[in-house]
């Protein structure tokens, strides 16, 4: 698998953007997985940001393919990812919070499939029995919690939703490296 | 990407491992699905799940460990997750909040005290 850099824009890296048809459903949520995995390497985002956006984004693939209508197998979905930073709102080593950065990465995700705001979704809490315990819906509930932003929009018939995460950036110097 | 495999072994009569290893996606779960639920529904009725070998670990494959564990349960058996220094599935399983009903074990000892609670 190929990844193409698109453009080092100021304050980020992105890859050419990935166009999955879903019409194989699980293959084609693997497939979307080994894009990501390959990009986000390329990007140079840290395993486990990486792995956090990879758990994220089979959650929402598998939720297009499951609840996104007839017609979303065979619409393709889009990806996009960058990588870049932002303001660490809580640095560690004592810099003013303005000073400091934090990694970011950003993906996301086109389709075409039936209007869902899974953003909206307000997930049950933390069940006090097993018996209580749902099976279903956790797809949602992993996504919220293992993002640092999740939002959507619905544009020209398309669901657009982005998943963030952060991570802490080392301090150039502040090891003797 | 790693694809998905279980086995498993037998402790004692009422005391089973079922280990499953690789990615635990949806095409993962394809491949060891009805097996999990098998080995798991079968007359041992303490189940350590040994995940120390999955790669990944997507809401199927917790589907399928909750639906499992309830079976368990109702049979008057328990399920205990063996995480190992698995520390990617251990907060893929953390953020679903699972470790609440089903308890999680840092090492076969910690799993076997656990199965005997």
């Amino acid at each position: 698998m190929t990844v193409s850099p698109s453009q080092a824009d100021r304050g980020g890296r992105t890859v050419d953007p990935a166009v999955f048809p879903l019409t194989d459903g699980p293959g084609a949520v693997r497939a979307a997985s080994e894009w990501l995995v390959a990009a986000g390497r390329w990007l140079e985002i840290p395993p486990q940001p990486l792995h956090r956006l990879e758990v994220c984004l089979n959650e929402l693939l598998a939720n297009v393919i499951e609840h996104g209508g007839a017609r979303a197998p065979s619409l393709p979905v889009r990806l996009d990812l960058r990588s870049g930073s932002a303001p660490d709102p809580h640095p560690a080593d004592g810099r003013a919070s303005g000073d400091a950065l934090q990694g970011e990465a950003t993906l996301t995700l086109r389709d075409g499939g039936t209007p869902f705001d899974p953003a909206s979704h307000t997930p049950a809490g933390a069940p006090a029995r097993l018996a209580d315990a749902r099976p279903g819906g956790l797809g949602l509930v992993m996504v919220r919690q293992l993002s640092d932003a999740f939002s959507y929009r619905r544009e020209r018939d398309q669901n657009v939703v982005t998943v963030r995460v952060r991570w802490r950036q080392p301090t150039a110097g502040l090891h003797g490296g | 990407m790693t694809t998905a495999s279980i086995e498993h072994r037998d402790l004692a009569e009422d005391v089973r491992i079922v280990a499953l290893s690789g990615r635990l996606d949806m095409l993962g779960m394809e491949t060891v699905a009805l097996r999990f639920t098998s080995l798991t529904a079968a007359v041992p009725r303490r189940i350590m799940v040994d995940l120390t070998g999955v790669s990944f670990l997507a809401s199927i494959g917790i589907r399928s460990i909750i639906e499992s564990a309830r079976a368990l349960e109702r049979r008057g058996g328990r399920m205990v997750l063996l995480l190992g220094d698995n520390e990617a599935v251990k907060a893929t399983l953390e953020a679903t909040g699972i470790g609440s009903v089903i308890p999680f074990a840092a090492d076969e000892g910690e799993a076997r005290h656990l199965l005997a609670a």
